[in-house]
């Protein structure tokens, strides 16, 4: 398991710095002269050309991007906008974000697998296709409408949580409501696909054959089995969530990391802009590590072979 | 072209038997129809205002009722559709005919270009999709270009993929080793018989890619990074009416509507489509 873990962490490093690479290249894409963005309408040429030096737009974009890394490494990039370090503005909205997803996957994974497992369970039942045409619908819903309707319902009309902005736990409730269904109709969907084709092998049918009490048979044989490929595929959505989570802290006002970077594009504030993305894509990219590594820990098959 | 024509026909009957997808179908005809008849349909001009009319709910005169600048917001939905599948139709053109090329040389070639190719590709994918398109546009500012350009980007290593591994198996079969037998070079050889053959899962990857195009059309205008006012696009219009959603709801509705159905269109016929193409996967 050790070599495991090790060998999948060294594979990280290429996609981490190639996905820093990449993104440091599109922000350089920029039209036009840095310095004079970042120097402002009204500076001078001789301000412009410091700005140049003191950032080291006039190196080669290899030492650029270095330099960039390195300071990165040490903590030392910092907003154009406040001249802070990224990191301390960054790291508590980072928190906020990790909050919203937690509690979203918590929202979509209890929903998800429960309706999931009761429509495959009771299979072409009139739960089956309500749970099938929800999620049908749910997997095309897009995350701004679905918070704005959340909105509209919970908010306007019945008053019961706030519409926006982060005050105590209830402002928490619309934001991962919205993110957490979205993903429950995919995960619900997989469950039952899943658990399907679980119910119909051999070793469950000769459980209830031989007498086993067919609850304790779906419970504990079935779903077992089918909590692997699920958790695969709970983790596999983080990538959705980290996406959806730009959508819908705008829609809810939630202080994250992806209201940060949409604010600093418009702000023109590139470091963070550059830094937001990096940070959020290197979170998907682990996660998606971790979500390996836990499967490989529990299905022995994938780390032996 | 007898044969091609019956099995058009076989999957154009198993296609047919999906409820799904003939309703997803449908409704892309009737967007597709919305698009291009926008001018002569629409009951108003979509950016005419009137101020006095500002926030009104629906009514017979305006059936989606009015925002907040006194537009007519069914005109606005209609028109939004023109400018929703331009975007989207042309970035997925250029999506699939730069990820499949790519693909198909990384599939057909081997070695260390497909290495190289795909390594590059998994660097795209390690990039959630919007946050992508967002870098993308934040770079080069908003505008249709742009956002073209972001959409393909992001949507080409899909096709990449799809493609290397259809080339992958066409590659192994027997036409192809009689092809290269009487002499057909590479380059002509995968144009001409391995390409027009790994079409099926291309088609269903362009369509359910379609439906992300769609969503990140809307999702970037949402945000402000899209299309910008007063071009009638339905994120744009969405999320200026947040602002008014305490007294006026409508506004909130009906774009977020459009862009619901016409995705879930485009998702019903490429899950339809993959049914109809690829019998075997059926019961999955």
């Amino acid at each position: 398991m050790g070599r495991f873990v090790l060998r999948r962490v060294l594979l990280l490093m290429p996609i981490l710095i190639g996905v820093s690479v990449l993104i440091f290249l599109i922000m350089h894409l920029l039209p036009g002269d840095p310095a004079r963005l970042i120097a402002g309408e009204d500076a001078s040429e001789e301000e412009i050309e410091m700005i140049r030096v003191k950032y080291g737009l006039d190196k080669p974009l290899v030492i650029q991007y270095l330099i960039f890394m390195e300071n990165l490494f040490k903590g030392e990039v910092k907003s154009l906008r406040s001249d802070v370090p990224v990191f301390e503005e960054l790291f508590p909205r980072y928190l906020n974000t990790i909050q919203l997803a937690f509690s979203s996957v918590l929202i979509a994974s209890i929903l998800g697998i429960l309706f999931g497992v009761v429509a495959a369970v009771h299979r072409n039942s009139i739960i089956d296709n309500l749970v099938m045409a929800v999620s049908l619908f749910g997997v095309s819903m897009p995350i701004f409408w679905l918070g704005i309707l959340l909105i509209l319902f919970f908010s306007v009309y019945l008053g019961w949580f706030p519409s926006g902005g982060k005050e105590g736990l209830s402002s928490l409730v619309l934001p991962s409501l919205t993110i957490g269904l979205a993903i429950a109709a995919f995960i619900a969907r997989m469950t039952r696909a899943l658990m399907l084709d679980v119910l119909s092998q051999d070793y469950i049918r000769t459980a209830i054959a031989y007498g086993f009490p067919r609850k304790t048979v779906i419970y504990r044989y079935a779903l077992k089995n089918v909590m692997i490929p699920i958790v695969t595929i709970i983790g596999l959505q983080f990538g959705y969530l980290m996406g959806g989570a730009v959508l819908t802290e705008s829609v809810f006002g939630w202080p994250g990391i992806g209201r940060y970077v949409v604010e600093a594009i418009f702000a023109r504030d590139y470091t963070v802009v550059q830094v937001g993305i990096m940070v959020i894509s290197a979170t998907f990219v682990i996660i998606n590590l971790l979500v390996d590594l836990i499967y490989a820990f529990l299905d022995p098959r994938i780390r032996r072979g | 072209m007898k044969k091609s024509r019956k099995t058009l026909w076989v999957v154009w009957r198993r296609f047919k038997r999906n409820r799904f997808a003939v309703i997803g179908f449908w409704i892309i005809v009737v967007f597709t129809f919305l698009a291009i008849a926008a001018p002569w349909i629409s009951p108003y001009d979509p950016n005419e205002q009137d101020l006095l009319a500002s926030l009104q709910g629906p009514s017979l005169k305006h059936p989606f009722g009015v925002d907040f600048f006194g537009r007519d917001i069914l005109s606005r939905v209609i028109w939004g559709a023109r400018v929703s599948l331009t975007i989207s139709v042309e970035a997925v053109a250029i999506a699939v005919v730069l990820g499949v090329t790519l693909g198909a040389i990384s599939g057909f070639y081997g070695g260390v270009v497909d290495e190289v190719i795909m390594r590059i590709m998994d660097v795209f994918l390690a990039i959630p999709d919007i946050l992508l398109a967002i870098a993308i546009v934040a770079a080069l500012g908003p505008g249709t270009f742009n956002l073209v350009l972001a959409i393909s980007i992001y949507s080409m290593p899909q096709f990449a993929r799809v493609a290397r591994s259809a080339v992958l198996v066409e590659r192994k079969k027997e036409y192809v080793e009689s092809a290269r037998a009487v002499g057909e070079s590479s380059l002509s050889m995968l144009f001409r018989y391995v390409l027009p053959n790994s079409i099926s899962p291309i088609l269903v990857q362009a369509t359910l890619r379609m439906a992300r195009a769609i969503l990140s059309v809307a999702g970037l205008g949402f945000l402000g990074l899209g299309i910008q006012p007063p071009t009638p696009e339905w994120g744009t219009d969405l999320s200026q009416a947040r602002t008014y959603l305490q007294i006026a709801p409508h506004t909130g509705i009906f774009p977020g509507l459009a862009v619901f159905l016409i995705v879930m269109g485009f998702n019903f016929l490429g899950d339809g489509l993959n049914d109809a193409l690829n019998p075997r996967l059926k019961d999955r």
